[in-house]
């Protein structure tokens, strides 16, 4: 087992494509040994919050308390992704976990990917091209030997409206057993634009019946509240030796219902 | 009326002697320690709940270089004890061996290596060839005893040495009963009579310091013990017990020790390391992982009760049956004493004139119960808190006048005393000194416990409902006629003092306390005192921390051990100083007359002894057995914020006034307090044993199960009511364990204040709560 | 393998496996201060900081510190001079067993070095990775207030 410090990301990628190598950053997710060789990506400049006329780019190996501090994410829909990150495990967790890591693990349960998909950002791969995909896409796709997460992009286009995380789990620093990030803006009573995405009783994913439902709808509690529960009871849900399949649908609708209203009807 | 006692040092909160050199991370623990040589290892653990070795094959894991050994049933001799930190003769079965042909819960030990490094010991773990022949296991406490249970413990030579029923083929480990007055005449006499069934769950203490040995030898062969140990003269006994070796081959040491709670409190594993090294003939180093401590070191009892209890409508107690089953796990040290302590520590308190207890302990194939702060009276506490706040409903009282009107007085006696004990019989005993009315009225205003009932009565709209609830408990101090303390002093030059003390400080002070109590006795500074602790060749006897006894039990060996210092001293001085010894007092490290102005510093005084005439050692040795177990008393109000959508329970501050008789200490009093309130409350909350279907733990990692942290944290206050127990060292009882007994009922009280309705199962999950509110169809949807 | 890196200001040579954790490095080192609890990350007895940064030092490669700034709890104080954390921790009552408390007093140092008039919320956020189970926490969020009064004052 090797450690290599590439410098260059040319560097990076060829290391990357040796055999039995795999990138690190932060270096959370490996609890135990590692059995392949570690490529060590935090010295290659990536770390990085620009605030660019289309587009916010984040760096890779951007700290989760990084993102957590920034006056640029914090005045970007409703700061969703830095509410997000108040969120997810504890300081000393936050200070080196990256979000290309936090992506790039597939957690089902990790807080950053619902909250990027709630706001359409995407992922550049590096390798030996460059390519670009949805979060989303991310997930059910695989990198190939060289490749890693370079940055992430998020659209400035839709920043006008109110975003909300909310997590649930049994204390503050506890894996959520559910994350839940919602995004929306309206026009006059009109629901414009809905994003709601989850992850941990569910792999990370967009809600997309529940988008169609309400896109265009009048803004109605009813309507919300049945909307949720409707969605709640549609998702699949993983098993869990904490909670049963029925309680956590329940707390997805509550919480879905609550998010609903608050992007929506306050303020 | 009990007086106060406050005094120059004993009342002080005084700089934890220990505590500016843990700040600076000096390196005081177990595992901060390194032996040229020293070997590192590991244990096999059994994937099995219940199985017999039908053979074990060890050889390839010994070829493996850098092995230096393998220990398994086959190469050890079968002694059987109990790994109970308990006095001898050990109120728990010798139903334990270092390494038997059977295994009795996943997790339980199969074999041990030691090896150079811990990575090669793991790789050598993999190449030891177990086979096992599965067998049924038995998981549930109310089915342990039936008739088609598998035994788990078939062996012929389990037993125990003390006549106690045992009945090990029916899974059997232990039976008390106890009948006070007529229980069914009392039923009958009652206006209301309530019937409930309760259950309490598997959770650990999660002391932050694993469990920890290094074996080592002196330059003569005796072994040496270093270890993470609440009890370290229990150890010798029992590791020379286990090694067939005299105990004069092995000393014992406890270092600073990261957290206790009762996980350490069991001769848990030093056997096994004392046997590598003996084997070897190498120094051992053996420490658990997180894992390790969570499957396999011990836990809580969880227990199911069939209570039943009557009441007058005039809210008077009439009579109350307690029937209790709890669940030892595969090994039943502690199983015995922890269930009596349902009744003997827990039902003092109450003021019932009819009694019935029937305690059974169970075996069962899952991770091993043992010591757990609390010990029984947390669980009956939990039982009793509720049935009381039941009964003060039912005959329409505020549960403060309930509580006052039915809980123990000064003065007072309870039948309960003197029939049983923690440990076998029990002893008379006349409550001294008990501040529980005070207690209840100061905890109650600073809680706001008037303001807050009346303001919960209209709950406000929305899903978050608010509730208040309150509990009481007593916790007895020390075990009597069975806990022995003692402690030395010698005198130095200059005047300072080495105390020497057997007794375990596990992080809770007591080598302060100790050492306040004995400056207080001599009118010294405490930085005169230079405390040296629990070393079993450097120390005398003391049984170890547990039962809540430290304060009290050694705290009176130290009094009784001044008076023989001061003897010495005034004799010393009358001699310097010409005058008759009756005339002469100690003052503030001198010998001053009380006639005139004679008066001789205490250095000038050991300088006289040591050195100068009829030169003899100042010094002397004292020990302590209590008579009694008097109880400290807690009144605790909790309250909580409950959504009634998602079922989650915030608590949102929680006041705990405590009477513990004089607190030595109040800043480290007021830590055990507020410890034992959080430890309790993630019990109450959050923290579970998930097992799957065969008896296999699922969480064993601080990151799924889950204690609390700062940010779960709510307010909590406690206050210290003092009182004077004249039994006491300065009139102090006891605090270790008072404070966890009554979260668990407090907050239960409090939901259902908050919502209607009533928890009798922890924990007090979302999904319960949830789950609760819609079976009384209570609930309130969006 | 090999790195150099700063440890306490100075410079130090450290040699292990590739695939060793930091903690245990360090403990080899003789940084006995830096505890184990866990081994995964959760309870946080071994943070330290790192380029300023607390850390759980378990759940990071030893390889990672190549060129970094370590600091231990050693590395606060000289026994003449504690530093003001550790004095308040003392003063406070926040030390029981004291096995969590390292790691308490660098997550602690490391609040106070960014934010010197943290609220109770903001103190509670930043020691919510250290786990420990005998105080309750009240006494080291009043020692963390203590020794913010007390560096602001100047006072040590």
């Amino acid at each position: 087992m090797e450690f290599y410090y590439p410098t260059t990301i040319k560097e990076a990628q060829e290391f990357l494509e040796k055999p039995s190598t795999t990138a690190v950053a932060g270096g959370t997710s490996f609890t135990g040994k590692s059995v392949k060789s570690l490529v060590d990506l935090t010295r290659l400049g990536l770390n990085y919050i620009k605030d660019e006329k289309q587009k916010i780019r984040i760096g890779a190996t951007t700290t989760v308390t990084e993102l957590k501090e920034s006056r640029v994410l914090n005045n970007f829909a409703n700061g969703i992704l830095p509410e997000s990150c108040s969120v997810l495990a504890d300081t000393q967790l936050r200070n080196v976990i990256t979000i290309g890591g936090n992506i790039a693990c597939r957690y089902l349960w990790a807080n950053l990917p619902p909250a990027l998909m709630a706001l359409e950002a995407e992922v550049e791969i590096t390798g030996r091209k460059k390519r670009t995909m949805s979060i989303e896409k991310f997930f059910e796709s695989k990198l190939a030997p060289g490749e890693f997460i370079s940055e992430v992009i998020i659209p400035k286009g839709s920043n006008k409206g109110a975003g909300t995380f909310v997590r649930f789990a049994r204390t503050k620093v506890d894996y959520p057993l559910i994350s839940l990030a919602v995004y929306a803006e309206k026009q006059k009573n009109k629901i414009s634009i809905l994003r709601v995405a989850v992850s941990g009783l569910t792999p990370p994913t967009r809600i997309k019946a529940i988008e169609n439902e309400l896109q265009g709808k009048n803004i109605d509690e009813k309507l919300l509240a049945d909307a949720a529960i409707k969605a709640a009871d549609q998702i699949r849900v993983l098993k869990s030796y904490v909670f049963s399949e029925e309680y956590l649908r329940e707390v997805l609708g509550v919480l879905l219902t609550r998010a609903l209203k608050k992007v929506l009807m306050e303020g | 009326m009990s007086k106060i006692f406050k005094g120059k040092t004993v009342g002080q909160s005084v700089e934890k002697i220990d505590s500016l050199a843990l700040s600076q991370g000096k390196p005081l623990f177990t595992d901060d320690f390194k032996v040229e040589g020293m070997l590192h290892a590991k244990f096999l653990w059994s994937p099995h709940a219940h199985a017999r070795i039908k053979n074990i094959d060890t050889s390839t894991a010994e070829a493996l270089p850098g092995v230096h050994a393998v220990l398994c049933y086959k190469n050890v001799p079968r002694v059987m004890h109990t790994t109970a930190g308990q006095g001898w003769p050990e109120p728990s079965p010798y139903d334990t061996t270092m390494f038997d042909s059977k295994v009795r819960y996943v997790g339980d030990r199969v074999a041990a290596v030691a090896a150079d490094t811990e990575e090669i010991a793991e790789n050598a773990l993999h190449l030891i060839k177990v086979e096992y022949e599965p067998l049924e296991p038995v998981f549930d406490l109310e089915h342990a005893m039936d008739e088609e249970a598998p035994v788990i413990h078939d062996e012929p030579d389990c037993k125990y040495i003390l006549p106690l029923v045992y009945e090990p083929k029916r899974n059997h480990c232990a039976h008390i009963d106890l009948n006070v007055g007529d229980v069914e005449r009392g039923l009958k006499e009652a206006d209301f009579v309530i019937k409930r069934k309760f259950k309490t769950h598997y959770g650990q203490h999660c002391a932050m310091e694993p469990h920890a040995c290094i074996c080592y030898f002196e330059p003569n062969g005796r072994l040496v013990i270093r270890s993470t140990t609440q009890v370290p003269f229990h150890t010798r006994r029992i590791v020379a017990q286990c090694l067939q070796i005299p105990e004069r081959m092995i000393r014992v040491i406890k270092p600073r020790l990261g957290g206790g709670f009762g996980s350490k409190q069991e001769i848990l594993f030093e056997d096994v390391c004392a046997a590598l090294a003996m084997r070897t003939k190498r120094p051992v180093r053996l420490v658990y992982d997180r894992k390790e401590v969570f499957v396999s070191s011990r836990t809580r009892h969880p227990m199911a009760f069939w209570m039943e209890t009557g009441v007058k409508k005039d809210g008077t107690l009439s009579a109350i049956k307690m029937k209790v089953i709890s669940n030892t796990g595969a090994y039943g040290s502690h199983g015995m004493t922890v269930m009596g302590n349902c009744c003997a520590k827990a039902l003092p308190l109450y003021r019932y004139p009819n009694i019935q207890f029937i305690g059974d302990t169970v075996y069962t194939n899952l991770p091993q119960a043992g010591a757990f702060r609390g010990y029984g009276v947390f669980q009956a506490s939990f039982v009793m808190g509720i049935l009381m706040d039941e009964m003060a409903e039912a005959v329409g009282m505020d549960p403060l006048e309930f509580w006052k009107k039915n809980t123990i007085k000064e003065g007072e006696s309870h039948p309960i005393f003197e029939s049983i004990g923690e440990v076998g019989k029990g002893v008379a005993m006349i409550i001294e000194s008990c501040a529980l009315p005070e207690c209840l009225e100061k905890g109650a205003t600073a809680f706001g416990w008037k303001e807050k009932r009346a303001k919960y009565k209209k709950q406000p709209a929305g899903p978050i409902k608010y509730g208040v609830g309150m509990a009481c408990n007593a916790h007895g101090a020390g075990v009597p006629k069975i806990d022995m303390a003692s402690a030395s002093a010698k005198m130095n030059d200059d005047g300072s003092f080495n105390l020497l003390i057997g007794a375990a400080d596990i992080g809770t002070g007591a080598d302060t306390i100790m050492a306040q109590i004995f400056a207080e006795a001599l009118d010294i500074p405490i930085e005169d005192v230079i405390v040296f602790s629990a070393d079993t060749d450097l120390t005398p006897f003391d049984r170890g921390a547990y039962a809540s006894g430290t304060t009290y039990c050694t705290g009176m060996a130290i009094v009784k051990m001044a008076d023989k210092i001061k003897d010495q001293i005034l004799t010393v001085a009358a001699d310097m100083l010409d005058e008759p010894k009756g005339n002469l007092r100690i003052e503030n490290k001198s010998v001053v007359s009380t006639k005139n102005k004679k008066k001789v510093e205490f250095h000038k005084i050991a300088k006289q002894a040591l050195y100068v005439n009829n030169q003899f050692q100042i010094a002397a040795t004292a020990s302590n057995v209590n008579t009694m177990p008097p109880q400290s008393y807690s009144a605790n109000f909790a309250e909580v914020a409950v959504d009634t959508e998602t079922g989650e329970v915030k608590v949102l501050s929680y006041v705990v006034a405590l009477d513990c008789g004089t607190a030595i200490n109040p800043k480290l009093a007021e830590g055990q307090a507020e410890g034992a309130v959080l430890q309790a409350m993630g019990y109450a909350l959050t923290e579970q044993f998930h097992f799957d279907k065969n008896g296999r733990m699922l969480n064993p990692s601080f990151g799924r199960y889950k204690i609390f942290s700062t940010s779960d944290t709510p307010k909590i206050k406690a206050i210290l009511v003092p009182s004077y127990e004249p039994s006491g060292p300065f009139g102090a009882k006891s605090i270790g364990e008072l404070c966890i007994d009554c979260v668990l009922p407090a907050i239960s009280n409090a939901i259902y204040n908050a919502i209607g309705v009533r928890l009798y199962e922890t924990p007090f999950t979302p999904e319960v709560v949830l789950k609760a509110l819609r079976k009384t169809g209570k609930n309130v949807t969006f | 393998m090999e790195i150099t890196c700063k440890i306490n200001n100075v410079e130090k040579r450290l040699v292990f496996e590739p695939n060793e954790k930091l903690l245990d490095a360090l403990r080899r080192e003789g940084y006995y201060g830096v505890k184990f609890g866990c081994g995964n990350g959760d309870c946080g007895a071994c943070t330290i900081l790192v380029n300023g940064k607390a850390v759980k030092s378990c759940i990071m490669f030893a390889a990672q510190a190549k060129d970094k700034e370590i600091t231990t709890i050693e590395g606060l104080s000289t026994p003449e001079h504690p530093h003001p954390v550790q004095k308040a921790f003392v003063d406070a009552g926040a030390v029981q067993c004291g096995y969590c408390t390292p790691g308490m007093i660098i997550s602690a140092k490391a609040l106070l070095d960014k934010n010197t008039k943290p609220t109770e919320d903001e103190i509670k956020e930043a020691l919510e990775g250290n786990l420990c189970r005998c105080t309750g926490y009240v006494k080291i969020i009043d020692a963390v207030k203590l020794a913010s009064q007390r560096m602001r004052g100047g006072k040590r």
